[in-house]
């Protein structure tokens, strides 16, 4: 693989996923574009059937490809096209070894019959050629990184012996096995306690800093995207519907989408018994997406021009770029103004 | 940040006490060792409110809220209703008072009978209690329609609903039999955000309503702290502290209360370090649960656990060296 220095570490761009179902065909992904620059952490939040998930499991090629009537768009990594890899070259030369990849639930992404030593060692020694014995000591490394103490004891465990936390630790050292330049972790610590969460989230941090580490971190807790992420990108139905660096749009939300969702969490600070703002209806199904904007039929700035056009991403100078005929106007940037906005 | 305790608007809250736990003690058997997941809890559930009941996975939570149902009974401790006591009846004595207490549980599409319709589910208590069919199915379909099902949802089962349409039957269903209290398990833990903006709305206007007095069980704080007037921190099977939500966040005095706050992801702030210790290492024998983990733990609290004392009007802690 070219070690090109330049240039983002991973570009997406116009990437489109369907599935047949009973139902239809399900456009899961709609022309999703994203770029992740090195050293960055970049946040895709969104509700279920987002398409967050698939978003993430398509860069590592995940998703078995009989499953699918529809899979195209550009994903480069490293400057070098992906797309038209084979099962064989994702395997040998990307998973694992330049991208890794951190799921949800450790348990059922830990091997339950075989000690976690081993699990560690397994990607060192099919990438690096690594004898058992060079492999288990580094494993030892790994998990002292990771924060599992006394690590030369733990390799001899079986997943079912640790703690949530400890596994979604035991998950973060196979990917850090082969030194990978890319972590995706998706939804990492939606199964664990808070107080393990900001841990696990702490580490992350420190990865990312040592190692130089770009991290696609997939959650749909908008808070925690905001904290922990440079750069976010906002799925609704399988659209990126704004992005930008996370601390603008979680400060000032363009996309009424974006500003609905924030509203509806509950907040620590609020008095007890306040009543939450909430997003009228659902989305609409995937197997029957409007042509206008996906959103429009919940929106309360939408107008016919919304039901008819759909709107593409806009770039602004600012480095946002949000998707929407009548964004909410951000100070710094030059949203286009709304014209005939509804009361909110 | 105000360091006096914040008293609620309790206006809706009368003093009396509804529902009544004294010295809960929940043990499940594994290999024959008992494993004791609730260690002597106390709670009283006044008229009108709403008390929240939060901690992390295994510090015995939904334990607590299922042994108030006698689902199943716990294996020491009282549990009174309106003065009534719950605790060592028979199943046969127990059923008429079951009707006043209702459980909403996490995941509303399991919860529900896969082979009826919304409908025949919100009916089925009331045809159990001897109500006529078509008084049953006319008081069920009211109901839906207060919890926003309308008709033509009604008639489908549940694998044809969204999760939170589920969960409003599953409201509706507790609400259908004209209860005294609600409990919530984690009613809102497996939906989206703006569904669960949504549900937790409808069990604010339900409770109004139907003057209802509520325990509400959750990991998430935002969420507790929101639908709360007091809430109860939960450790290892033991009550850390018990306060008006409002003092609980501005100015909590255990040290575990502390770190759950800290560990909440807070935007738009420079953040430390997580000061969370580990999650290792099993309840002590001895002293206090939280030591192993307490930044202030001494002797004393590995040595005796602390009893839960009133530090402030209406703010219970029970810790040796309290915060604030």
């Amino acid at each position: 693989m070219s070690q090109s220095n330049q240039g983002p570490l991973l570009e997406v761009e116009d990437l489109h996923v369907a599935f047949q179902t009973p139902a239809g065909i399900a456009e899961v992904v709609n022309g999703v574009s994203l770029t992740i620059g090195r050293g960055q952490v970049h946040g895709l939040v969104g509700e279920s059937g987002s398409g967050k998930s698939v978003t993430a499991r398509t860069v590592m090629d995940l998703i078995p490809r009989r499953t699918l009537v529809r899979r195209d768009g550009s994903i480069r990594f490293n400057g070098e096209e992906l797309t038209g890899y084979s099962e064989t070259q994702m395997r040998a030369k990307i998973r694992g070894r330049h991208v890794a990849m951190v799921f949800q639930d450790p348990m059922t992404a830990l091997n339950p019959v075989m000690r976690i030593g081993h699990q560690i060692a397994l990607p060192m020694r099919r990438h690096f050629g690594l004898s058992k014995k060079e492999a288990l000591a580094k494993a030892v490394d790994l998990l002292t990184q990771v924060g599992i103490p006394e690590p030369a004891k733990r390799l001899r465990s079986f997943p079912h012996e640790l703690s949530g936390g400890q596994r979604q630790r035991v998950m973060i050292a196979i990917a850090l096995s082969c030194d990978p330049e890319l972590v995706i972790a998706d939804e990492p610590t939606t199964a664990l306690d808070v107080t393990v969460q900001a841990q696990i989230l702490d580490l992350f941090d420190t990865l990312r800093e040592e190692r130089d580490l770009s991290i696609l971190l997939v959650s749909h807790d908008l808070s925690l995207i905001a904290e922990r992420c440079d750069e976010v990108s906002v799925m609704y139905t399988g659209r990126v519907v704004e992005t930008g660096p996370a601390e603008a749009v979680f400060e000032k939300p363009e996309h009424p989408y974006t500003r609905l969702l924030e509203d509806a969490r509950p907040l620590l600070e609020n008095e007890p018994h306040t009543l939450l703002k909430t997003i009228p209806g659902r989305p609409p199904q995937l197997t029957m997406l409007p042509t206008g904007c996906a959103f429009a039929s919940r929106c309360p700035r939408a107008d016919e021009h919304c039901e008819e056009e759909r709107p593409l991403l806009e770039s602004h100078p600012d480095g946002r770029a949000v998707a929407c005929l009548h964004p909410h106007s951000s100070a710094t940037g030059g949203a286009p103004v709304p014209t005939g906005e509804k009361a909110l | 940040m105000s360091q006096a305790a914040v008293a609620p608007s309790q206006s809706h809250v009368s003093e009396d006490v509804v529902l009544e736990a004294i010295d809960l003690v929940v043990e499940y058997r594994s290999g024959g060792k008992a494993n004791r997941a609730v260690d002597g809890v106390s709670l009283t559930l006044r008229r009108g409110e709403t008390l929240g009941l939060v901690g992390e996975s295994g510090c015995g939570k939904s334990s607590t809220g299922r042994s108030l149902v006698q689902l199943p009974s716990p294996t020491g401790g009282e549990v009174t209703l309106m003065g009534e006591p719950l605790t060592g009846l028979s199943e046969k004595a127990l059923r008429p008072l079951r009707r006043k207490l209702q459980l909403i549980f996490q995941d509303p599409i399991s919860s529900l009978n896969p082979r009826r319709t919304a409908v025949e589910i919100v009916m089925e208590p009331l045809l159990i209690q001897g109500v006529a069919k078509k008084e049953a199915r006319e008081r069920a379909m009211a109901t839906l329609a207060k919890v926003g099902v309308d008709e033509a949802m009604a008639e489908r089962r549940p694998h044809q609903l969204s999760g939170g349409q589920c969960q409003r039957i599953s409201i509706a269903r507790a609400v259908v039999q004209d209860p005294e209290v609600l409990i919530c398990d984690e009613p809102v833990s497996a939906l989206d955000v703006s569904v669960q903006a949504q549900v937790l709305n409808l069990l604010e206007k339900m409770k109004d309503e139907l003057g209802l007095s509520m325990v509400f069980i959750s990991h998430d704080l935002a969420v507790v702290s929101n639908i709360s007037d007091r809430v109860a921190v939960m450790y290892l099977g033991r009550i850390a502290e018990v306060a008006p939500s409002r003092a609980l966040y501005a100015s909590p005095r255990h040290h575990y209360t502390a770190m759950l706050l800290d560990s909440i992801p807070k935007p738009g702030t420079e953040r430390e370090p997580s000061r969370a210790t580990n999650e290792l290492g099993g309840r002590p024998e001895v002293g206090c649960p939280f030591a192993p983990r307490c930044p202030a733990a001494d002797d004393i609290c590995r040595s005796a656990a602390p009893a839960l004392v009133e530090v402030a009007p209406e703010h219970l802690v029970a810790c040796h060296h309290p915060l604030g």
